[in-house]
C-alpha cells in the first residue's frame, strides 16, 4: 500500500476518534478545524518513519495529543480564552428534549474536560476513547498507578465542574 | 479506586459526537491541499538553495584573487550548511511527534535551540556572503557601467532581495523558536506537578 493510501486509510478508520480528541484541546469550535489539520498533516509527515515499534493507535494518538498540548499551550499564549462551560446548547436544533440533553451533556464535558492541565487530560480523553489504564500508561510512558492517580483526580474535578456527585 | 458508572455515562455522551463519510472525505481532501503545499515549499526551498550557489559559482568565476574565491567557497559551503541544517530540523520535528510527551517536548525544546543556532549560522552566512559580493560588484559597477540592464538585476536586485527575504524570514523563525521555548518551559514545568 502506499504512503498515500496508508494515509487515507488512517484517516478513515481514527478520523472520528481524531476529530473528538482535537476537540478537547481547540478552545473553541472554530479553532477545532485548525488543530485537526495540524494533527493530520504532522501524522502524514511521520507516517514514512513509522516502523510499526507501537500500534497505528497508539501512534496516531500519540501524534493527536503531542499537536493538542503544543497548539493549545499556542492560543493560550496569544491569550484566546477558552469558552465557559455552557448551560444551554447555542445551536439547539429541533428535536426530542433528549438529543437537546445529550447534546447540552457533550458540551458541557467537552468545555470541562478542556480546563484539565496536559497530562491529566490526555489520560482522560485516551480514557473516553475507550482506551485501557495500561494502553494509557503505553502512550505517556508512565506506570499504570501513575495513569490511576491521574484519572481520578480529573474524574474528581470534572464531576465539581459538571455538578456531579463524584465518588 | 476509577467509578465505572459515571466514566460509562462520560464515555457514553463524548462517543456520541460523530462524523459523516462526507466530513471525513472532505478532510482527507483539505489535508491533501496542505500536503501539496508543504512538498511545494520543499521545491522551493530547494530550488532557492540551488539560485544561490548558482550566483556565488558565478561570482567564483569572477574572483580577483586567492583571497575573494576562499570567501566565496565558504560562502557556498555555508549556503549549503544553512539548508542542509533546515532540511535537519524539519525531519526531527516530524519524527519527534509520535514520540512519548516527555521526549517529544525535550525534542521541541532541542530543535527550538538548534532554530536560534540555524539564525546565528544565517546571519554569519548572509554577513560573509555581502562582504564575498559587495566588492564584487563595485568591481562589476564599474566594468559594466551602472545603467540598470538584466545582468545587473540578476546579479546584485536578486540576490539582494533573496538575502532580505531570508533576513525577514530568520527573524520570524527566531521569534517564534523562542516564543515556544517558553511555552514548552510552562507545559514542562506543568507536566511534572502532574
Amino acid at each position: 500500500m502506499t504512503g498515500d493510501a496508508t494515509f487515507d486509510r488512517i484517516v478513515r478508520t481514527h478520523g472520528e476518534s481524531l476529530s473528538r480528541v482535537a476537540s478537547g484541546y481547540a478552545r473553541n469550535d472554530a479553532d477545532h478545524d485548525d488543530l485537526m489539520q495540524e494533527i493530520l498533516v504532522a501524522i502524514w509527515r511521520a507516517l514514512p518513519r513509522f516502523r510499526g515499534e507501537s500500534s497505528e493507535r497508539t501512534f496516531v494518538f500519540r501524534i493527536a495529543h503531542n499537536r493538542g498540548c503544543t497548539h493549545s499551550s499556542e492560543r493560550k499564549r496569544r491569550g484566546d480564552e477558552p469558552e465557559s462551560i455552557p448551560d444551554s446548547v447555542a445551536d439547539q436544533r429541533p428535536g426530542p428534549d433528549e438529543e437537546t440533553d445529550r447534546a447540552l451533556m457533550r458540551s458541557r464535558l467537552v468545555s470541562a474536560v478542556r480546563t484539565l492541565p496536559e497530562l491529566p487530560r490526555q489520560a482522560v480523553l485516551l480514557r473516553l476513547e475507550g482506551f485501557s489504564i495500561a494502553e494509557i500508561a503505553a502512550l505517556q510512558d508512565t506506570s499504570e498507578n501513575n495513569v490511576s492517580v491521574r484519572l481520578t483526580r480529573a474524574r474528581d474535578r470534572l464531576s465539581e465542574l459538571l455538578g456531579g456527585g463524584g465518588r | 479506586m476509577i467509578n465505572t458508572n459515571e466514566w460509562s455515562a462520560w464515555e457514553e455522551s463524548w462517543r456520541a459526537a460523530r462524523t459523516s463519510s462526507e466530513e471525513i472525505e472532505e478532510l482527507i481532501a483539505r489535508t491533501g491541499r496542505a500536503r501539496r503545499s508543504i512538498v511545494l515549499m520543499r521545491v522551493v526551498s530547494g530550488g532557492l538553495a540551488v539560485v544561490s550557489l548558482a550566483i556565488v559559482g558565478a561570482a567564483l568565476r569572477h574572483a580577483g584573487n586567492p583571497f575573494e574565491a576562499s570567501l566565496g567557497l565558504i560562502v557556498g559551503l555555508g549556503v549549503a550548511a544553512v539548508w542542509l541544517f533546515d532540511a535537519r530540523i524539519q525531519l526531527r520535528a516530524a519524527e519527534s511527534v509520535a514520540a512519548p510527551q516527555e521526549e517529544y517536548f525535550a525534542t521541541r525544546r532541542r530543535l527550538c535551540i538548534r532554530r536560534l543556532r540555524f539564525v546565528r549560522l544565517g546571519w554569519i552566512v548572509v554577513a560573509l556572503d555581502l562582504a564575498f559580493l559587495i566588492p564584487w560588484w563595485i568591481g562589476g559597477l564599474r566594468v559594466h557601467g551602472s545603467a540598470f540592464n538584466a545582468g545587473q538585476l540578476l546579479t546584485i536586485w536578486t540576490p539582494v532581495a533573496a538575502m532580505a527575504v531570508f533576513l525577514a524570514w530568520t527573524v520570524t523563525v527566531r521569534s517564534r523558536a523562542r516564543a515556544e521555548l517558553a511555552r514548552l518551559d510552562g507545559l514542562a514545568s506543568r507536566a511534572t506537578q502532574h
